[in-house]
């Protein structure tokens, strides 16, 4: 699917992702684990690394016992498996606004990938049908 | 569209010691935040610090809607107040909790229960 660089969009991806979790036979709670992942992933990407007046590629990839989503998009790179972050902990007890998006991500899923090929990022997340 | 909104028609606690009661509903995230935002600001601007949030009705959180519910604890307790959390589903709790939330909010199960945690309520 083809996203507009607008978070209005990411309800629609999060309904997408529901479905193809539901095709590939996840359980609910780990189709709610990949939605959220991906959503965060997205909203990342549209508030901002993305070029202006660009837009986000959101893929399914089911495997034969798991469910990778691919978001591609053109823009500043970022690699959410290196990138630094506070730990969370600390982010919490300081009160920080920002700096959550990118813990849920590490945690939800259960293989996070990235590539950057040539001005575009590529971020995989999988989430296996069972642990 | 995410589907999202902030009723605060109700308010608990006694006459003299009044809370606010925000009833959120629906899928808060990075596009409905501001509108979290909005109805919390607008609460301390009318001078309410006693503010709770409950989240019965709410399918959804992400980062960005954790953020607003970051930001405004402090003014609140600055306040004189607290931002409570009550009443959240299964679901939404355990996304609260994967980030240690809990450790900073009081957080209760029912709305009532986090309005009489509000002294004189």
């Amino acid at each position: 699917m083809r996203v507009r660089g607008d978070t209005a969009e990411l309800a629609r991806v999060r309904r997408r992702v529901g479905a193809w979790a539901e095709a590939a036979g996840l359980t609910d709670a780990r189709a709610r684990r990949l939605q959220m992942a991906v959503d965060e992933a997205v909203a990342n990407a549209i508030e901002h690394g993305m070029a202006d007046g660009g837009h986000v590629v959101v893929r399914g990839a089911p495997g034969r016992d798991r469910l990778t989503v691919i978001v591609r998009y053109r823009g500043a790179r970022f690699d959410p498996t290196t990138a630094p972050a506070t730990p969370a902990r600390e982010a919490v007890q300081a009160h920080s606004e920002h700096g959550y998006g990118l813990h849920l991500i590490r945690r939800l899923v259960d293989e996070l990938g990235y590539r950057w090929d040539r001005g575009t990022n590529e971020v995989r997340l999988t989430v296996g049908r069972a642990s | 569209m995410s589907h999202f909104s902030v009723s605060f028609d109700r308010r608990a606690g006694t006459p003299e010691a009044p809370v606010r009661v925000l009833a959120l509903r629906g899928e808060l995230d990075a596009h409905t935040a501001p509108d979290f935002e909005a109805a919390l600001q607008a609460c301390l601007d009318d001078g309410d610090a006693r503010l709770v949030a409950d989240g019965s009705g709410l399918d959804y959180v992400s980062s960005a809607g954790l953020g607003v519910f970051m930001a405004f604890v402090e003014p609140a307790r600055d306040g004189g107040g607290d931002l409570k959390i009550a009443a959240l589903p299964e679901r939404v709790f355990e996304v609260f909790d994967l980030l240690g939330f809990p450790t900073v909010f009081d957080m209760h199960e029912t709305v009532d229960g986090a309005v009489g945690a509000f002294e004189g309520a």
